[in-house]
């Protein structure tokens, strides 16, 4: 580690916290527990923006957010494991290629921190928000339209996809029981690649991982985001030990992300047992196309901040409304249907005993 | 504790009392010593990455048993997988 880079971490500092902005971070920490819990996705996508839009700076925000994932990713994968989601062979397999990801992702965090400075972090964390998410969420949305279409000669993307890496299936094949597939162990290993690479970058590893299980691997979507989770806590504590050596982790707010998360991330667990995946998918759907549309309207101001762009005052606050809107809007809402699906399903559960 | 066990007994009151405590403790500790963490938030290093780690790791552990003793006794005994899953 550089002493320039010392000197910016010093520089980004110790934040303040005042009674409003550890509420604010508890209740961060419950949307994004809520989510990852109900879709096994980490919660990093909702989190990390959501700590940038209150000024913590971006790597901070990442660094926060994969060491609150560490612990979080133990609770979460025990809770799937008992409800036997995870398929520990794959994950072990995984993890080797997971480990490198990590490492290339963290060093080129703090590259780019090093050489632009904060800004440039924070434009290059949200682009990557922006490129992973509307790949990811055009994906499933082709996958949804599909089965919705059922015609039976045109295949949907993710489809056409899987076909395509069944073909390239180089052996050794090794067989996943928990799983139920046969997979090439290169395939695993670039998927494990690529969960690390961008936990590492945006702390955001179930939003590759949990699509790419699925649609590269074959793999159904409860076992995926049980062994993803299972997956976070060996990404979780190597990207937390990363970014702890280089002085990034304030571990307060990891602590009271916490305070929310996990609640949240059992409670959504809970929720995978009431409802159909096809739900679970149309969820994830709208709260990643918003979370999107939240980092593309925060990219003018990062662009001000390293003068590539001018604005005026205004527009750069009407940039900033739009982005909390709808970060927190997607928060809210997802929050919102899944624990309204969650409180009518025990109140058929009441209804039902009540007729017995 | 049995994994499955949803009935409150003198066993799992203890256990979730204790986990309780001990969260509290530990964000009392933590959070009353801002020298302390700016000491560590500061000094870098592995002693510091590993302070980070076992803070995490307590925490989770503690918090974490906690809220699942809890749920395991009230959200999870309520839904019933057999007569509402319908996926």
């Amino acid at each position: 580690m550089s002493g320039e880079v010392r000197n910016l971490s010093e520089a980004i500092g110790f934040i303040n916290i005042t009674p409003e902005t550890a509420v604010i971070l508890a209740v961060i920490g419950f949307t994004g527990g809520l989510l990852s819990g109900f879709m096994g996705t980490g919660g990093a996508f909702i989190m990390t923006p959501a700590m940038m839009s209150l000024g913590i700076p971006g790597i901070m925000a990442v660094a926060a957010n994969i060491t609150h994932k560490f612990g979080k990713a133990i609770i979460g994968a025990k809770k799937h494991s008992e409800m036997g989601n995870v398929d520990k062979k794959l994950g072990f397999v995984m993890f080797a290629a997971l480990f490198a990801g990590v490492k290339v992702a963290v060093t080129l965090n703090q590259g780019v921190l090093q050489k632009i400075g904060v800004a440039a972090s924070n434009l290059y964390i949200s682009l990557m928000f922006i490129i992973v998410l509307s790949v990811v969420s055009a994906i499933m949305i082709s996958d949804i339209m599909q089965r919705g279409n059922r015609n039976p000669c045109k295949k949907s993307i993710p489809e056409k996809l899987t076909k395509k890496f069944k073909v390239l299936s180089l052996p050794p094949l090794i067989d996943f029981k928990v799983a139920g597939v046969r997979s090439s162990l290169w395939l695993v290993l670039l998927v494990g690649l690529a969960t690390g690479y961008l936990a590492g970058t945006i702390g955001v590893g179930g939003f590759i991982g949990v699509p790419a299980m699925i649609y590269i691997l074959g793999i159904n979507i409860r076992v995926a985001a049980g062994t993803e989770l299972f997956l976070a806590i060996f990404s979780g504590f190597q990207g937390a030990l990363l970014y702890a050596l280089n002085g990034y982790v304030d571990l307060r707010i990891p602590l009271l992300l916490y305070l929310g998360s996990i609640v949240g991330v059992t409670l959504g667990a809970l929720g995978t047992r009431i409802v159909k995946a096809s739900q679970i998918q149309a969820v994830m759907i709208f709260i990643i196309v918003l979370v999107v549309l939240s980092r593309s309207f925060t990219v003018p101001g990062y662009l001000v901040q390293m003068g590539y762009l001018t604005l005026s005052p205004i527009y750069l606050h009407y940039f900033q409304f739009a982005s909390d809107l709808s970060l927190f809007g997607s928060g809210a809402v997802g929050c919102g249907i899944i624990l309204w699906w969650i409180l009518r399903a025990l109140k058929v559960k009441s209804g039902l005993a009540a007729r017995h | 504790m049995k994994c499955n066990d949803r009935t409150w007994g003198v066993e799992q009151l203890l256990a979730l009392l204790i986990y309780i405590s001990g969260t509290a403790l530990l964000y009392y500790l933590i959070f009353s010593n801002p020298l302390l963490l700016r000491a560590i938030f500061n000094g870098r290093g592995y002693a510091g990455a590993l302070y980070v780690l076992i803070v995490i790791l307590l925490a989770s552990t503690l918090y974490g048993n906690a809220v699942s003793i809890l749920m395991k006794h009230t959200l999870e005994k309520a839904i019933d997988k057999r007569v509402i899953r319908r996926g």
